[in-house]
């Protein structure tokens, strides 16, 4: 019974620590998505409490549920008071509590048009330069292929920051400044290194008897990487994917020095133009261009976590 | 269908390791040869050369009249059968055995209808939209042969393919791959370890180590007629025993010794001839376990029978085998269930089969015949 009662002790002190520890981390996110439902006014009051157009609406609804006739006050987007009853007092306590979103969507939506693209050419390259370079280093057997590899794995001990510097000046002597150019290729670049690393380890644990019946078969090496080794590297390539898309989403520097203009910019560069300029006294409309920004990853991580998990620990264990 | 012919084929890997030492094999159409020997003797090493997935250091390999040293895998017409099937595991079992067709540009009706024949001959028709992984061990080997039948190659390769299956299965797929060669009449050469496999399958064993080929021979004639002392002990289950002694000229005649001389065996008259030259000589004794023959009287008969205590008794059902020792040297006989009952740690009497008996060299280990 004592070993039991130490056991479930354990156990509780534990989750109370992860449950400490999750809480934590969910806070900031918690309080962006709650001030995000807030009005300027509100921010301006207190920085924190509950959003009174939520609160609005969760009167108004009980209200409607329960058959009464009271009457609210609800600000419309011009900031007039309107009477309501029932649901369209609910309705329109939802218009107004959402209204950063709208406002916030129309300064937002180019910059995520300009990262869906820059996420999609740079996770295309990646995936696709990394994982023939991959097959290249590990079924090609060249002189000196080991020393190619050790090379591009040993780029990865530099510092970006010590290369931003003179990155700029090859991206700007190449004309590219102001294009997506300026962002995909050196991210291609980048990206490539892990990549390799990556897919070299998974390829080089695929059983040599797959290549050989694939030769005997007839397939060449082009063959070869498309029909069997590409199929098979499905977890590794979301693993390298969601790592590149993830990088590249939440990339700020460089976006923001080769932009000069600031028509190419991405979410993350483009956030802190809105929080600099137009948004710098409409944190309503900040809070809610942040959820936004980050709602793309909540989806990707909510369908890519199982094959991510899968192609992490590949290898791990005997299939 | 093809002949294979190997002309001082040898192959050095880095590190100046020769795996295979001048190895010269002829392999006729149709025939179905096994490779067999010792981990390491360099028979995978072979196939894998006349596969194409090995570069020969030395010497030509012919498959049917081309002399395919430079030609790709891909270009020699040969299809191959791995130990560990080596499925593609993200196709379907038909398009696994329909992958080298479409590679080779066939048309879809025709991969359907060979893919279809394959699978019949194989009874894996009902398996045919399944992946490898919902396969049993049994079944992807089938799948993994009927890749190589859907190809209707010159010369089929097997590289120990029943490693991987349980005793039970391996016998089953043993006769299927003997039927499928009767059926398909192709050359089929075929790499394994196990001599009972060897004997059972081939028209020929080819017995090979230290990557030197030591007897090419029918299986009746590697067992009759070893070359040497290795392919005798490989060849035959239980191994052959060996007795280190002296060959003694005796009255006209030739007894071996043994070293501890409490075995003395008469040379039967047909081998005189070849054993005269030792007389007066140390000698290396072969008996095969199933040449002790019975002694009913359990009395010993001067230079045809042996007396040795026994270790153990192993009842084999319609046979039993008893682990002897003689003069401190260990011996295995195989003896039918009859009247005598031998016991543990009582000496036992038996016959030999003179007839049986082998002599080789004590240096060169060669057979004395």
């Amino acid at each position: 019974m004592t070993g039991d009662r130490q056991r479930r002790v354990r156990d509780l002190a534990l989750m109370l620590c992860i449950g400490s520890f999750g809480v934590l981390t969910l806070v900031p996110f918690a309080f962006t998505l709650n001030n995000s439902f807030r009005a300027n006014y509100e921010l301006d009051h207190a920085f924190f409490g509950f959003p009174e157009n939520l609160t609005g609406l969760a009167r108004a609804a009980v209200a409607a549920i329960s058959g009464s006739d009271a009457v609210f006050s609800v600000e419309t987007d011009t900031g007039e008071l309107v009477e309501a009853t029932g649901w369209d007092a609910a309705g329109r306590y939802w218009h107004a509590a959402t209204k950063g979103y709208r406002v916030s969507w129309g300064s937002l939506r180019p910059y995520m048009i300009n990262t869906f693209i820059v996420c999609g050419a740079t996770t295309l390259g990646v995936v696709t330069l990394g994982s023939i370079s991959a097959y290249i280093l590990s079924r090609y057997r060249f002189f000196g292929s080991r020393l190619v590899f050790y090379f591009i794995i040993g780029t990865m001990m530099f510092p970006a920051a010590l290369t931003l510097v003179p990155s700029f000046v090859v991206v700007r002597n190449l004309g590219l400044l102001n294009t997506y150019w300026a962002m995909v290729l050196p991210y291609i670049a980048g990206g490539q290194v892990f990549a390799t690393f990556v897919f070299k380890g998974f390829f080089d644990g695929l059983p040599e008897e797959l290549f050989e019946s694939a030769r005997i078969d007839g397939a060449g090496h082009f063959r070869i990487y498309l029909d069997i080794v590409l199929p098979l590297s499905k977890p590794v390539l979301s693993v390298v994917a969601i790592m590149n898309i993830l990088g590249t989403w939440n990339n700020f520097l460089w976006p923001f020095i080769v932009n000069t203009d600031g028509r190419y910019h991405v979410i993350a560069s483009g956030l802190y133009v809105l929080a600099t300029t137009t948004f710098a006294q409409n944190y309503s409309s900040l809070f809610a261009a942040y959820m936004t920004a980050s709602i793309p990853l909540l989806v990707l991580f909510t369908y890519a976590t199982r094959p991510f998990v899968r192609g992490v620990t590949s290898g791990a264990f005997k299939a | 269908m093809a002949r294979v012919e190997l002309k001082n084929v040898r192959k050095v890997y880095p590190g100046n390791v020769e795996a295979v030492k001048n190895a010269n094999l002829n392999i006729h159409d149709k025939e179905f040869i096994v490779l067999v020997g010792p981990s390491g003797c360099g028979k995978s090493t072979t196939l894998r050369m006349i596969a194409g997935l090995e570069e020969i250091s030395d010497g030509e390999i012919y498959i049917g009249d081309t002399l395919v040293n430079d030609v790709p895998p891909k270009n020699r017409d040969i299809a191959m059968v791995f130990q560990n099937y080596a499925l593609y595991p993200h196709m379907t079992v038909y398009k696994n055995m329909a992958f080298g067709l479409m590679l080779r540009k066939y048309p879809k009706a025709e991969i359907e209808q060979r893919v279809h024949e394959a699978a019949q001959i194989l009874g894996i028709e009902h398996l045919l939209d399944r992946k490898p992984k919902a396969l049993s061990g049994g079944e992807r080997q089938r799948v993994a042969v009927g890749r190589a039948i859907v190809r209707q190659p010159k010369v089929f390769l097997f590289d120990e393919p029943l490693s991987n299956l349980d005793a039970k299965l391996r016998v089953q797929m043993r006769a299927e791959i003997s039927k499928l060669h009767t059926r398909l009449q192709s050359t089929m050469i075929y790499v394994t370890h196990d001599q009972v496999e060897a004997m059972t399958m081939g028209d020929r064993i080819v017995v090979m180590l230290d990557g030197v080929i030591q007897q090419i021979a029918p299986p009746l004639e590697l067992y009759h007629h070893p070359v040497n002392k290795f392919v005798a002990g490989f060849i035959g289950s239980p191994p052959m025993n060996f007795l280190e002694g002296d060959l003694v000229a005796e009255n006209g005649a030739l007894r071996f010794h043994d070293k501890s001389h409490t075995l003395h065996i008469d040379v039967h008259e047909s081998q005189f001839a070849a054993l005269k030259h030792y007389a007066g000589e140390k000698i290396i004794l072969g008996v095969r376990p199933e040449h002790f023959l019975e002694n009913h009287s359990q009395q010993a008969a001067p230079g045809r029978s042996m007396t040795a205590n026994v270790e153990v008794v192993e009842p084999m059902g319609h046979e039993v085998y008893l682990y002897l020792d003689v003069g401190g040297q260990s011996i295995t006989a195989r003896i039918p269930v009859g009247e005598t009952e031998p016991a543990v740690n009582k000496p036992h009497v038996l016959d030999i089969d003179t007839q049986g008996i082998h002599f080789f060299d004590i240096q060169t280990e060669a057979a004395i015949t």
